[in-house]
C-alpha cells in the first residue's frame, strides 16, 4: 500500500500530511515520476525562474511503492528531486541506505520540504510524530559525527538519517545528501539545496510497516526471480565483486578517464594494482547490502592493508564501506594509482558529502593545468596560502583540497564551489587563455568521469540526459554490453548493438531511458532491476509486483518512465533548453580517441546529428528545435504541462510522427547499412 | 529433524529474511514483526542473524506460567499458542539468545519454522564463492535448514576456515 505525502514548511513550521491522489498512483507509480509531478505542482504555483537556493524552492524526497518491501530482492532507493543549483535546471539524485525504508515504515512515501528555517534545524520523524528541532549542535560537523550526535539526541539507535556535511552548509553547489552514513545522493547538488534551507538532517524511524495487499502472491513473485539471478552473469559478477568489477569492464571498453581524460586506458601496472581481483584479495572483508531487501549486495566493507604501496602503508588499518567510486567517480581523473588511495578518498568524500564526479573532474583538471604549466606554484599559493605542487595521484593533496573546499578554509573554496565548468571559466578569466577544452561537461554539469566516445548510445545518453551530462538516466547496456537478444526483441533486428552502425541508436536509447526512469519510479535499485529486466522474465514482473503490493491497477513501466522523462525535459525547456543544448564538451565531440586505445579515432561528433534526429523523432519531439510537441504530451496525459509550456513559448505544435512507421523505416536503413558493412568486411578478408 | 543453521559471515544484512517472515506471518513488510532478527552493526558492517534454536528442553517453555508452548513433533518446532498467551514477557526474559520478542502491536512472536518450510531460509540468497580472500567461503547462503549431522559437519568446516583466516584483517 502507498504511504502519505508529508509537506513541511520550514519558514512557518507548518506540517501537513495528505494522501496520494489515485490518479497519480496509476499514472506515476512513485519514486522518480511522482517526484517529478510534485516538482511540477510546486513550480506551477511558484515562479520557476527563482534561484535554486531561493527560500521558495522545493526539496522533494520520495520512495516508490515497491521500496522497502523486499520486492524482487532489489533493494530500496530514495529519490531526491529539486531545481539543480549547479546548472539551474532539473536536478535529481538517487541513493540507497536504510533511511528510505524507515521513512516508509513510518508511513510516509514523500517529503515535500519548502521554506527556510531561521536557524539550523533537523527533522525528527517517528510514525505520527513529526518535529522540527533545533540543530545548532550539529552545524559544522561532518556526516559521521552528526549521525552519532543526532541519534543520541533522539535517543533511538535504530533510526536512520539523511545528513548534509559542512559542504552543504557552505553552499558548495555539488554537495550531496548522505543517507545511513555511507549512501550518497550526490549528483546535481541536493545537499546544497538542503543547506540553503538550514536543514542539517532528517532522522526517520518507523514502526508501522507497509501493508501488502496480497502477501502470498507477492512472495511467490519475488521467488520467481531467484533462480534467474543464478543464471545471470551480470548479477553474479556484481554480487561477487561489487562495483569494483567496473574497473575491468572499463579497461576492456577503453572508458577510463586516466589523468584528466588524456588516455582512455589506465597503464597496465596501475591496472594490476587497482583491479577488482586485487581488491578482493587484499582489501575486501565482507559483502554488505546498502538498503532493505537487496539480495545482490554490491557494496563491500574493506580494511586498508599495508600492501607495499606508499598510501597503503600510510592509511593501513582504516576501514570503511563502499568502493563504488573506483572507475566512475573521479579517482582515475587525478591519476590515483593505488588501491589505498581509492578507499581512503572515497570514504573522505562520503564523510564530507561532496559529489565525487564533480570533485574528481575538478582536481584532475587542476593537476592537468599544473602539468601543462598553465598554473604554477604562485597561483596555488594565492589560493591555498602555501605553495604546493599539484602532482598526479597525490592522495594527501586531494584530502587537503577537499578539506579546504568543504570547510571554506581558503581561496580554493571560491574557485571550486560552483563545479568544474565554472572553475575553468574562472581560471580562463585569470589567465586570459581558453581552457574549457580540458573539461568534460554537458549543460555545465560534469558527467561521471569516463570516456564515452567509442559507445554511440552512451554519447547520445550523455547529451540527452535530463540532468546535464549523465549516464544513469539511461544506463544504456544494449550496445555497450552487446545484448543482441534484447535488441532483437525490442526492434526486431540485432544490428542495433553494432557500434559501427549509426542507425537505431537513438531509438534504443529512448527505450532505455524510459525503462530506467520507470525502474526508478518503482523505488527499487536500478542495478538490480536492470538485470531483472533483462533476465527473460520481462518487465511485466514490475507491474505484477506493483499490483500485489498496492492492490491497484496501474499503467505499465514504460509509459510511467516516458512520463517521467517528458516532465523532466519540459522542466528544462522552461529555462530555454533546446536542441543546441543537448551537446557535449569540445573534447568528446571533436577530439578522436587517442592511438592505442579501443575505438581509436572515433569521436562524439561522428553521426551525432543523425542519431539525435532519430532520437527526437522517435520520442515524438520536434527534431528542429528539440522541443516537445503538444500531441505527444497530450497522449501521455500531461495536458497541464503542455499548456504551461505553451504560455512560455516552449512548445512545438508540429505533429509527431507515427512511432511504428518510423521504427520500421529505421530498421530498414539499419539493415541496409549492415549489409554494406558486411560487404566491406568480406572484401577486407579477400585481401 | 532439521534445524536452522546460521553462518553469520555470509550475512549481508539485506533483511530479506525479516521482510519475508513478516510478510508471510502478518501481511506487513515490517522488520519489527519478524520472528528472525538481524543484529546489524552499521559502524563495522558485522551482521548477526538471531534465530530461535527450538531448544529442547526450552527455557521459554519452562518459565511460561500458562503453559502455552507446544512441541510440533513433525518439525521439532516449539510453537506458541497465541490465544493462550497472556503477554507476561517471562519467556522473552528467559531466552538466552534474545530470540523472542513482542511485535509492534504488543503480541508475542516466536519462530515456528513455518511448518517445515522456513521463509527466511527460502529468501536468503546464496553468496558467490570466495567473496573475499579473507572469507574464503564456498557458494552458500547465510541461513540454511539442515539436519543435525549436516549441521555438525558444517560447523567443523566453518571452524577450520575460521582458524585459517584468523581474526578479521
Amino acid at each position: 500500500m502507498y504511504g502519505k505525502i508529508l509537506r513541511i514548511d520550514l519558514t512557518t513550521e507548518k506540517i501537513v500530511s495528505e494522501s496520494i491522489p489515485d490518479e497519480w498512483k496509476r499514472k506515476y507509480w512513485g519514486g522518480e515520476a511522482l517526484n517529478d509531478r510534485l516538482l511540477w505542482q510546486h513550480y506551477m504555483a511558484v515562479n520557476p525562474e527563482i534561484d535554486a537556493l531561493d527560500e521558495e524552492s522545493v526539496l522533494i524526497c520520495g520512495v516508490g511503492p515497491l521500496g522497502a518491501t523486499g520486492a524482487l530482492a532489489a533493494g530500496t532507493k530514495v529519490k531526491w528531486t529539486f531545481k539543480s543549483p549547479i546548472y539551474g535546471g532539473f536536478g535529481d539524485s538517487v541513493g540507497g541506505g536504510f533511511f528510505g525504508s524507515e521513512l516508509r515504515y513510518a508511513g510516509y512515501d514523500y517529503l515535500v520540504i519548502t521554506g527556510k528555517a531561521k536557524r539550523p534545524v533537523y527533522l525528527w520523524i517517528k510514525d505520527d510524530s513529526v518535529e522540527i528541532r533545533d540543530g545548532r549542535f550539529l552545524w559544522g560537523k561532518d556526516v559521521h559525527r552528526s549521525d552519532d550526535l543526532v541519534k543520541e539526541a533522539v535517543g533511538d539507535s535504530g533510526a536512520h538519517t539523511a545528513i548534509i556535511s559542512p559542504a552543504g552548509e557552505n553552499l558548495v553547489r555539488f554537495a550531496c545528501i548522505i543517507m545511513s552514513r555511507f549512501r550518497s545522493a550526490s549528483r546535481t547538488g541536493g545537499g546544497c539545496v538542503m543547506g540553503s534551507k538550514n536543514l542539517k538532517a532528517i532522522v526517520a524511524r518507523g514502526t508501522r510497516g507497509i501493508r501488502i495487499a496480497d502477501p502470498e502472491r507477492f512472495l511467490s513473485i519475488i521467488y520467481e526471480t531467484y533462480p534467474l539471478m543464478d543464471q545471470n552473469i551480470g548479477w553474479q559478477t556484481t554480487a561477487k565483486q561489487g562495483m569494483p568489477y567496473l574497473i575491468k569492464y572499463y579497461q576492456k571498453k577503453g572508458a577510463q578517464p586516466w589523468k584528466n581524460h588524456q588516455s582512455t586506458l589506465i597503464p597496465e601496472d596501475v591496472f594490476k594494482r587497482t583491479d577488482s581481483s586485487y581488491f578482493m584479495k587484499n582489501f575486501k572483508t565482507r559483502d554488505s547490502s546498502c538498503s532493505a531487501g537487496c539480495a545482490m549486495a554490491c557494496t563491500n566493507w574493506w580494511r586498508i592493508r599495508d600492501d607495499g604501496t606508499s598510501f597503503g602503508k600510510k592509511y593501513a588499518g582504516e576501514t570503511g564501506e563502499k568502493v563504488e567510486y573506483l572507475a566512475l567517480a573521479g579517482m582515475m581523473c587525478w591519476g590515483a594509482d593505488q588501491m589505498a588511495s581509492y578507499c581512503h578518498t572515497q570514504k573522505l568524500w562520503d564523510i564530507l558529502g561532496v559529489d565525487a564526479a564533480e570533485m574528481g573532474e575538478s582536481i584532475g583538471f587542476l593537476m592537468h593545468l599544473y602539468e601543462m604549466k598553465v598554473i604554477d606554484e604562485e597561483d596555488i599559493k594565492s589560493w591555498m596560502g602555501e605553495s604546493q605542487p599539484f602532482r598526479w595521484g597525490d592522495t594527501e593533496l586531494v584530502e587537503k583540497i577537499t578539506l579546504s573546499l568543504v570547510y571554506k578554509q581558503n581561496g580554493l573554496y571560491e574557485l571550486l564551489k560552483d563545479g568544474v565548468y565554472e572553475a575553468a571559466r574562472k581560471i580562463e578569466k585569470m589567465k586570459g587563455i581558453p581552457l574549457i577544452q580540458y573539461v568534460r561537461f554537458g549543460a555545465k554539469h560534469a558527467p561521471e568521469p569516463e570516456d564515452i566516445r567509442n559507445r554511440r548510445t552512451w554519447t547520445v545518453a550523455m547529451a540527452t540526459a535530463t540532468r546535464g551530462a549523465d549516464h544513469l538516466k539511461a544506463l544504456s547496456g544494449i550496445e555497450s554490453s552487446q545484448l543482441t537478444g534484447i535488441c532483437q526483441e525490442m526492434v526486431g533486428t540485432p544490428h542495433g548493438v553494432d557500434s559501427r552502425n549509426p542507425y537505431l541508436k537513438g531509438i534504443l536509447l529512448a527505450w532505455e531511458e524510459n525503462r530506467t526512469a520507470g525502474m526508478n519510479s518503482t523505488g527499487l535499485c536500478i542495478f538490480n532491476t536492470f538485470t531483472i529486466g533483462h533476465l527473460g522474465v520481462g518487465v511485466d514482473i514490475f507491474r505484477r509486483c506493483h499490483e500485489a503490493v498496492t492492490g491497484e491497477k496501474a499503467d505499465d513501466l514504460f509509459t510511467v518512465g516516458e512520463r517521467a522523462y517528458h516532465m523532466e525535459r519540459a522542466f528544462n525547456a522552461i529555462f530555454g533548453h533546446r536542441r543546441k543544448d543537448d551537446a557535449l564538451c569540445d573534447q568528446w565531440m571533436n577530439e578522436p580517441i587517442p592511438a592505442g586505445c579501443p575505438g581509436e579515432g572515433m569521436k562524439g561528433k561522428d553521426y551525432f546529428d543523425l542519431m539525435m534526429d532519430e532520437y527526437y523523432t522517435y520520442r515524438g519531439m520536434d527534431p528542429e528545435t528539440g522541443l516537445q510537441t503538444r500531441g505527444k504530451l497530450e497522449a501521455l496525459g500531461l495536458e497541464d504541462i503542455a499548456d504551461f509550456l505553451d504560455k512560455r513559448n516552449a512548445l512545438s505544435h508540429a505533429k509527431p510522427r507515427d512511432r511504428e512507421e518510423f521504427l520500421a523505416e529505421t530498421v530498414r536503413r539499419a539493415e541496409e547499412y549492415a549489409s554494406r558493412l558486411d560487404h566491406c568486411s568480406e572484401r577486407g578478408k579477400d585481401r | 529433524m532439521k534445524r536452522l543453521f546460521v553462518e553469520s559471515v555470509l550475512c549481508t544484512g539485506c533483511l530479506m529474511c525479516e521482510l519475508a517472515c513478516s510478510i508471510h506471518k502478518t501481511g506487513l513488510a515490517n522488520p519489527l514483526n519478524s520472528r528472525i532478527r538481524v543484529a546489524k552493526n552499521y559502524k563495522t558492517g558485522v551482521n548477526q542473524p538471531v534465530v530461535c534454536r527450538q531448544c529442547n528442553p526450552a527455557p521459554c517453555q519452562e518459565v511460561c506460567p500458562v503453559d502455552c508452548f507446544e512441541r510440533n513433533l513433525e518439525t521439532g518446532a516449539l510453537v506458541l499458542n497465541e490465544e493462550g498467551c497472556i503477554r507476561c514477557g517471562s519467556c522473552v526474559e528467559a531466552c538466552p539468545f534474545g530470540a523472542l520478542s513482542f511485535s509492534v502491536d504488543g503480541a508475542l512472536i516466536k519462530c515456528d519454522l513455518c511448518g517445515g518450510d522456513p521463509r527466511c531460509v527460502k529468501f536468503c540468497k546464496e553468496r558467490p564463492e570466495n567473496s573475499s580472500a579473507w572469507m574464503a567461503n564456498p557458494r552458500a547462503s547465510a541461513l540454511r535448514y539442515v539436519t543435525p549431522p549436516e549441521a555438525s559437519a558444517l560447523k567443523r568446516e566453518i571452524q577450520l576456515r575460521k582458524a585459517e583466516r584468523g581474526e578479521e584483517p
